[in-house]
Order: C-alpha cells, then sequence, then structure tokens
C-alpha cells in the first residue's frame, strides 16, 4: 500500500494553554484551564472545532485530553505535542529526571514497554551514550503512548527540547528524528519551537526539510527570534510549511488580524490555541474562510 | 562610555541622547539651547556650537565617542551651510583627536547620494570624506526622511503644512520614492555604532522598511492626522527657482533647494549593508504613523503630554490595547539585547536544569564561546553532550578552570557551594555570574562581595526578572507616584504539595525555602524599585519540611512607608510563578505584574501622563535573540558579557545582590524569632 504524501494542515486547533502555560494573561489562562478540565466539555470542544473546518488539534497527553477522545464517536486528527515538557519538569523537580522517566515507565502498559524496548534496542549507542538521538525516541514512545490518538497524524517535538538541540547545533539529531518519527509512527514529523527564525535558518543550512514547523509569528514581533524581521526573512526563504503560533501576541491582536499578517507573511497555516478563541465555532469559520 | 552628542536638541538629538543614557552611557548633550535637550540622570546639558571651536574642545575632553548629529540644514547661505557642516566637523574632528576620543559617528544625509546635490548634500559629502581620513574609529550613517511623534523637524514641518495650509504645495509628480525611516530606528542604530566593533569603517544608508511614492505618504500622513486637503503639483524647475529666490530674501526660506532637489533628484542607495548588520525591529511606516496620529491628537489637546512626552511618545507602539493613553517618554533600558565588546570565552560550573538553560544561551550569544562545562556528576557530562554541547566536560571546576582559563564563569550549582566556586574563579581572574540568590548565608554573600571588590572583577547573580521589558519599564515609571506611602508585593508559585527531597529542601544548602529559591526575585524589584529596607518582621509556615513554604513579611523603608510582602510556593493555581506590586504614592498608584503595570496619576510626572495608564508585556520591545525557559536567561547572561568585557555593569551587581540577601536574612531572623522586628545589616 502506497502511503499518501503528507500535507501539512492549514488550521489547527491548539492544547497548549490546557498545560497550564501560556502567554495569555494569568486569569484568562486560568479560566481556560478550569473549564477544559473536565473531558465532557472538552470532547464536545474539540467536536466543535472540527466542524468548524479545524483539520485537526496540536495537543500533548494528559488525562482530560485522554478521557475527552475516549468520549467522542467521531475521529479527531491528533498532531502530537511531545513530551508534555510542562509536566516532566514538574515531576523532575521531585523526583530527579531519572525519577521522572522511571514514573513513565512504571506507569506504561506492556505493549508500549515492549516497543520502548525495541526502540532502545536500535539506539542502543546513542542511548548509551545519553544521545538525544537516542534518549528522545525513548520519551515519544512513552508519551506517545499516553495519548489514547486514534488518528495520529503527526509527532511534532516541544520546544524547550527543540531549541536546546538547535543552541547544541545538533544536525544528526534533527535528521535522525524525522526519520525515526515517520518510520516508528507511520506519520509527520514536525518540530515546535521558540526561536523560529534560527532554526528555520539552521534546517536551510543543513539541508533537513521536516514536515512542518510550529512557532510564533504576530504582527507585535512577540516572542519572534532572534528578532522579528529575521525571522520573517527566514521564513521566506525557507521551504518548510511552517504553522504560526501566538498570532494574537499574548491577546493584544484580535485572531483574524494576527492569521493573515502571518499567512501574508508566508506562513503555510495557523495554530489557534483554546486561549486565543473567543467564540471557537465563528472565530475558526472565519479563519478557515 | 562617555559619549558626546552634538545637536543634542534636535529632532534626532533629543532621543538619540535618552536611547544612550536609557543603555547606561554617561552622555554629554552638546547644544546651543540646552532647555531642549532631555533632563535625565547620566545626561549632562553642555551648551556649546560648532563654530565656537574652544567649546567643542572643552566638550569632547574625557569623552569615549562622539555622536554628531548637529548641522545647518534649510538654511539658503551655502557659506553659512559650509562653515557649520564642513568647518565645524573639521573643528570637532580636531578637538575629538587632540582628546583622545576613539569613536566618531557621523551622521550624513542620503541627500549626499543624490544624482544633483544643494548645498546641504554636498558639504555633507564632504564632511563624510573628512570623518573618513581622520584615523579615528569612524562610522558614518545617511538616515533618508526621519519621522517621528517629535513636534520639530522636517517631517513635522510637513504635517504642520497640512494642519495650516488649504492646499498642499507638493514639488515635482510625487512620484519620488522615500524609504521613511522611524527616528527610534536611526537611534537603535546609531547606538550600536558606539560600541560595535565590526561596524568601524562602513557608511550605512539607513532606509526605513517601506517605500512609497511622495504621493503615497502624503496620503497615509493626511489619513492619521484625519485631514484632507488638496494637492498642488509645482513642477521641479519651477520650484527650484522659487527656492532659490526665496533664499536671497529669508535666511530660512519655507522650502530650500535641498529640499527641491529632495523631492525631484533620486538618490543612489543600497539598503543591504544595514540590513545585513543591524538586525533591529524596523518600524512599519504603518505602526510608526499611526502613532504619530495619536501623538498628534495629544499635542492638539486631548491631554497627552506631547512635550513631557518628548520625540518618541508612543512612537514605537502600534494598536495598543488600552484603557488610557500610553506614553513611553524615553525608551526603556531594554531595547536592544546587550551582547558581549569583544570575543569572550565562558565557562559553566553545574548542570541542573539552569545550567543547561545557561549553557544553551551562551551557545546563542554572539562572541561567546563556552569552553568548559563542569559538575561533579559525571553523567550530566555526557547528557549535556548528547544534546549536542562539545564544549570540554571537567568533573572538578578548579580542573576546569586551569584547564580552560575562562573569561568568565557561570556558577549554576546549588548555593552553598556559590562562594568556593566564585572565588576559585575570580582568584583565576575570570569575571563570575552566580545563580540567585547569592549565597546560602549572608556571611557567605558578604565574602563573596568582598572578593568581588578586592579583585576588581565583576560579579553578576541571576535575578532575571530584572531583564523581563514588563518589570524593566515598569521602574521607569516608579518615579511618577511620587512619594511612596505604602506597597504590597506577593509572588507565588505551585511547586511543593508534599515532603520533597533535593537539595532546595534542605537549609543547609540553599539556605531557606520559597523565599531563597523563589521569591528572592520579587525582593531584589523591590529593592531595585524602592531601595532596601531598614528593618523588617516575617512570619512562617514550614508544612512540609525543614524549610518554609511561605513567609509573610512587613518591611520598613528609610523613608517610614510599608512594603508588605508575602510569598509561597504551596498555593494551586499558579503553574507560572506570578508576581503583584502595588505601589501607593502621593501622586497615584502604580500596579506590576508579569502581565503588564498600570499607572493612576492625579498629575502627568516623570513624562508619564495623568490619569489611567496600562502598558502591557506585548507591547513592549522584546530584544532578546533567543529564547530557552523564557526570554530573560538570554538578556541576563548577555549583560554579564557585555559588563564582563568592559562594558555597562547591569542592575543585578554583586551589590544589589548583597541587598537582596540582607533582607532576605533579616526576614528569616524575623521568622525564627516568631515576628520580632529586625533590624537589616548594613
Amino acid at each position: 500500500m502506497t502511503r499518501m504524501p503528507f500535507v501539512a494542515p492549514r488550521l489547527l486547533l491548539g492544547g497548549e494553554s490546557l498545560l497550564g502555560v501560556s502567554r495569555a494573561p494569568r486569569d484568562r489562562m486560568l479560566a481556560i484551564t478550569a473549564r477544559y478540565n473536565d473531558a465532557e466539555t472538552l470532547a464536545v470542544t474539540l467536536s466543535k472545532a472540527l466542524a468548524a473546518g479545524a483539520e485537526g488539534v496540536l495537543v500533548s497527553p494528559s488525562q482530560p485530553l485522554r478521557a475527552a477522545l475516549a468520549e467522542l464517536k467521531e475521529t479527531v486528527p491528533i498532531y502530537a505535542l511531545l513530551p508534555n515538557v510542562p509536566e516532566y519538569v514538574r515531576d523532575s523537580s521531585d523526583l530527579g529526571l531519572v525519577g521522572a522517566a522511571l514514573k513513565r515507565v512504571r506507569r506504561a502498559s506492556p505493549a508500549t514497554l515492549a516497543r520502548l524496548g525495541f526502540t532502545g534496542l536500535s539506539h542502543a549507542l546513542a542511548v548509551l551514550r545519553s544521545d538525544f538521538t537516542g534518549m528522545v525516541p525513548l520519551l515519544l514512545e512513552l508519551e506517545a503512548a499516553a495519548l489514547g490518538a486514534r488518528d495520529l497524524r503527526a509527532v511534532v517535538l516541544a520546544a524547550p527540547l527543540t531549541d536546546l538541540a538547535l543552541a547544541g547545533r545538533h544536525r544528526s539529531f534533527f535528521e535522525h528524528y524525522g526519520r525515526f518519527v515517520r518510520g516508528r509512527f507511520g506519520t509527520a514529523a514536525g518540530f515546535e519551537t521558540h526561536n523560529l527564525g534560527h532554526l528555520l535558518t539552521r534546517l536551510r543550512e543543513w539541508g533537513i526539510t521536516p514536515d512542518l514547523v510550529v512557532g510564533p509569528i504576530n504582527p507585535r514581533g512577540l516572542l519572534m527570534k532572534p528578532s522579528a524581521n529575521e525571522l520573517l526573512e527566514a521564513l521566506r526563504a525557507s521551504k518548510v510549511p511552517v504553522l504560526a503560533k501566538e498570532v494574537r501576541a499574548a491577546g493584544t491582536v484580535p485572531l483574524i488580524e494576527g492569521a493573515r499578517f502571518a499567512l501574508d507573511q508566508g506562513a503555510h497555516g495557523v495554530v489557534a490555541d483554546l486561549v486565543d478563541l473567543e467564540d471557537l465555532n465563528v472565530e475558526l469559520r472565519a479563519l478557515k474562510a | 562610555m562617555k559619549v558626546l552628542v552634538t545637536g543634542a536638541s534636535g529632532f534626532i538629538g533629543q532621543s538619540m541622547v535618552s536611547r544612550l543614557a536609557a543603555a547606561g552611557h554617561e552622555v554629554r548633550a552638546l547644544a546651543r539651547r540646552p532647555e531642549r535637550v532631555p533632563q535625565r540622570a547620566r545626561v549632562e546639558s553642555f551648551i556649546g556650537d560648532l563654530l565656537d571651536a574652544g567649546s567643542l574642545d572643552r566638550a569632547t575632553q574625557g569623552m569615549d565617542a562622539v555622536v554628531h548629529l548637529a548641522c545647518a540644514t534649510g538654511v539658503a547661505d551655502e557659506a553659512q551651510v559650509r562653515r557649520v557642516n564642513v568647518d565645524g566637523t573639521r573643528a570637532l574632528l580636531d578637538a575629538a583627536q587632540r582628546h583622545g576620543v576613539r569613536r566618531f559617528v557621523f551622521v550624513s544625509t542620503i541627500s549626499a547620494t543624490r544624482e544633483r546635490m544643494g548645498p546641504y548634500g554636498r558639504t555633507k559629502r564632504e564632511g563624510e570624506a573628512m570623518v573618513a581620513h581622520s584615523g579615528l574609529e569612524w562610522v558614518t550613517v545617511r538616515p533618508s526622511l526621519v519621522y517621528g511623534a517629535a513636534p520639530v523637524g522636517l517631517f513635522a514641518t510637513l504635517a504642520g503644512y497640512l494642519r495650516a495650509l488649504p492646499v498642499v504645495p507638493v514639488i515635482g509628480s510625487g512620484r519620488l520614492e522615500l524609504d521613511p525611516i522611524h527616528v527610534d530606528d536611526v537611534c537603535e542604530v546609531l547606538a550600536q555604532c558606539v560600541t560595535r566593533a565590526d561596524v568601524v569603517g562602513k557608511t550605512y544608508d539607513l532606509l526605513g522598511p517601506d517605500r512609497v511614492t511622495f504621493n503615497e505618504f502624503l496620503d497615509r500622513l493626511s489619513r492619521e492626522l484625519g485631514i484632507r486637503r488638496p494637492v498642488v503639483h509645482i513642477p521641479g524647475g519651477v520650484a527650484l527657482l522659487m527656492a532659490s529666490m526665496l533664499g536671497l530674501v529669508s535666511k530660512r526660506p519655507p522650502v530650500s533647494v535641498d529640499n527641491v532637489l529632495g523631492m525631484t533628484s533620486p538618490a543612489r542607495v543600497d539598503r543591504a549593508p544595514a540590513r545585513r548588520d543591524f538586525a533591529i525591529r524596523w518600524t512599519p511606516l504603518v505602526d510608526g504613523l499611526e502613532a504619530f496620529g495619536r501623538g498628534s491628537d495629544g499635542a492638539s489637546g486631548n491631554g497627552v503630554a506631547s512635550a513631557e512626552a518628548g520625540p518618541v511618545a508612543g512612537a514605537r507602539i502600534a494598536g495598543v490595547v488600552a484603557r488610557g493613553p500610553i506614553i513611553h517618554p524615553t525608551p526603556g533600558p531594554l531595547v536592544t539585547a546587550p551582547r558581549p565588546l569583544k570575543p569572550v570565552r565562558v565557562a559553566v560550573v553545574g548542570l541542573g536544569k539552569m545550567g543547561v538553560a545557561h549553557t544553551a544561551v551562551l551557545s546563542m550569544i554572539p562572541d561567546c564561546e563556552v569552553v568548559g562545562i563542569a559538575d561533579h556528576h559525571a553523567p550530566l557530562g555526557k547528557s549535556v553532550r548528547g544534546m549536542g554541547y562539545r564544549a570540554p566536560f571537567f568533573t572538578s571546576a578548579e580542573k576546569m578552570l586551569a584547564a580552560t582559563r575562562p573569561d568568565a564563569v557561570m556558577v549554576c550549582t546549588q548555593q552553598d557551594v556559590h562562594l568556593p566556586l566564585a572565588k576559585a574563579a575570580l582568584e583565576a581572574g575570570a569575571a563570575v555570574f552566580v545563580e540567585k540568590p547569592l549565597a546560602h548565608t549572608l556571611a557567605d554573600a558578604e565574602a563573596l562581595a568582598e572578593l568581588s571588590a578586592r579583585t576588581g572583577l565583576p560579579v553578576s547573580c541571576g535575578y532575571t526578572l530584572a531583564y523581563l521589558p514588563v518589570f524593566a519599564r515598569a521602574r521607569d515609571a516608579v518615579a511618577a507616584i511620587g512619594t511612596l506611602r505604602q506597597a504590597r508585593s506577593s509572588m507565588y508559585l505551585s511547586q511543593v504539595f508534599g515532603p520533597r527531597r533535593g537539595w532546595m529542601y534542605d537549609p543547609a544548602r540553599s539556605g531557606g525555602g520559597v523565599v531563597a529559591n523563589i521569591s528572592s526575585h520579587l525582593l531584589f524589584l523591590l529593592d531595585w524599585y524602592l531601595g532596601t529596607p531598614v528593618e523588617v518582621s516575617a512570619t512562617w509556615k514550614k508544612h512540609y519540611g525543614a524549610v518554609e513554604d511561605e513567609l509573610h513579611g512587613m518591611m520598613t523603608l528609610a523613608s517610614g512607608a510599608g512594603v508588605g510582602f508575602d510569598s509561597s510556593w504551596s498555593v494551586p493555581g499558579y503553574p507560572l510563578s506570578a508576581v503583584v506590586i502595588e505601589l501607593d504614592g502621593e501622586n497615584g498608584k502604580l500596579l506590576i505584574s508579569n502581565d503588564a503595570f498600570e499607572l493612576d496619576l492625579k498629575e502627568t510626572r516623570s513624562g508619564w501622563p495623568a490619569g489611567h495608564t496600562r502598558v502591557g508585556h506585548a507591547e513592549l520591545p522584546q530584544p532578546a535573540r533567543f529564547d530557552v525557559n523564557g526570554e530573560g536567561y538570554y538578556l541576563e547572561d548577555a549583560a554579564f558579557l557585555a559588563w564582563a568585557t568592559g562594558g555597562p555593569p547591569p542592575p543585578t551587581t554583586v551589590e544589589a545582590a548583597l541587598r537582596v540577601q540582607r533582607a532576605m536574612d533579616a526576614l528569616y531572623r524575623s521568622a525564627a524569632a516568631g515576628g520580632e522586628v529586625m533590624r537589616v545589616v548594613g
């Protein structure tokens, strides 16, 4: 069977704010986490988002998400943002990095443990060297299993890990990541970054083309690294499909205006986070249009 | 650096003086009319004239750099133009050479590149040649049409014509293309020219990001001002004749020959070098004009104090979401990212979360090389290497110092070893950055400060909030509330909800709980904004172990004002740490949080208008060039390295960190004594 070529989505619903980490004002962020902590509410929202034109959801594994996906009859295309870094950081401050990893291993199913073992063996040398090319695949195995997704479209590496490897100029990791994700999960491979200009420049220099990249683009230049102009220049020169996030610049720009700016500047699509949406149905439809 | 700015009372000059002072430079502002020079800390007004060689001689004494803006423009008498632009520049260059000034930044004009040049363009061109042959470190910048919200300059004159005249005369077809550039962008580039080594000996055409015809430009400006006027085109030849004739009867005619040529003769410009060398956020024309429209409204009487606001009032802020007007009287201290003044070799000790973050950040700072990494736990070295970092790894900091001989060392370990590690680094001749707080005991902190003073080497401490734009900018607003009556503050985080392991929860290693590990950041901000308290009282609760999980204190400043201080890492609802500071003064209130700061003033003061003003984090310039765990780490590391290589000290010096440690020590002593009032030592 020939696999269909991956076409990057134009519009995703983002769920980063479900983790309680967002650039939006604190009150807004708290309201979102409280509202969507309920699986049923989240399930209804996901369903509405798809009906309004979102092509999927960019989200990290969490208990409410897993419960919401289980509740829905329809399948939700998932663009998995892995790992759930805030949770991992919280665990590691208590248990240490190794302890946090062991906690995930302990709660893994036998099938996940088998996959973990296989992936570990196939990356044995890199694992022994504690190299990202071996360690990150193990982490992805553990975290992907926690998603409970029936329709996994892409595995997107979370920004903190992408950016650490980027600053380390770890070219072989970036090369290997795509091969691993496509081979292991049969999905597209992407990177999320808080340093979009740097990443696009480096990927171009290395000749690496992931299936998609997610990063901040907005008319205020907020979070656009190394600078707004340099990022936009790198975006214009890049062939990688870029999905813009943070288009509302922490709520200071209307969603449509922010999205229009990103698309005008050459972004392939937009990720509208739950925290960005006042009226999900109306705004997603408008974005789709 | 000590910088002389000529033409300091002019349109660009006023902004430039504020910009340099905000960046920590000592500025001598040379002007014929010193009353127009911005009055602020680190600015010395100096009366002088380019035609008075004696004043130039005195003005250049003790200066490291000169930004030469003064010129004669719009003057009809070519001899007079030459006396100022050529003879005056020569006299200034001579004085600079005599007094050992190193850097000379010359502000020319794109009129010096036109196919047909008037007196202004010709004399500026001659000035460029003199500067290039001066033997000084020189940089020449040729701005295009500079615009901004100040009520002076060519742009303001144009706006004035639009308002005052029933018909707007346009010289030529109006189809000549312009690249208007915002005054803030010009000042940003000039400020970088003062310090950067890689721009020496270069000439930059400075053009804005949007190319428009003059007709389009006029149309946009009219829209922003809400003024529609019919336009009359005057053929270029006729206009040139008129300008020449006006020049015979007026010293400063409303239209000069240079103005006419500027509208009819194309300039030969190249935007690429400036784009390549200055990675700044160039202000889009639409944003700059929008702000100008607002500024103009204010000037015409809606309550925005344009005179106080100075030349850059709100100019960079587009599409603000605010209940009141936003004014930025001077550029904030964090308009651009600092950087080392020369290549610097840095080592990192401690590879916990912070050590890894600093290693990543340092790897992205220009002219910074990470030459060594040390941690006593060998597997951490392997992990960091596995992320791609190739610097040599050591399990002993001493061996690393001996092997790599770094210029600077980042100490990112637990607090109880800050002093011995910093001492080893200082004795090896390296500048030192230590993560906050300075040490686990006041005695260690005092010893570290004393070591820094004795060696004369910079020591900085990781109070990152000082580098977040919203907290840095808020500091400029504190003076506006007048004499402080009282203050309240809090810092909360959801982190500890049960017994925890690790050094952070061991008082012998960390020095304390939530205050030492988290809210010493808040203590730093309070000290930075208000000064050091003289006495404190506090109570604490230890819910889960040996260190305090919450602490509630009251601090008294030397003025007698009380400052409330609440801190906990055991409250739900704070996945990210959240700071709130409320200041109540005789002229109003200031509320500062991670999201924004808000002022409510009775009367306009320190450049901030009466009424309500809100400045959101997202509305401020975001200068960090890399982001790992937030943007503050890049700025604090870059500011430290700038200091370590001869630049200005950052706000987080060892002296400031010691003051925080003293306040923290007093809070802990008071809490341990059941809330007894304790004096803050020192």
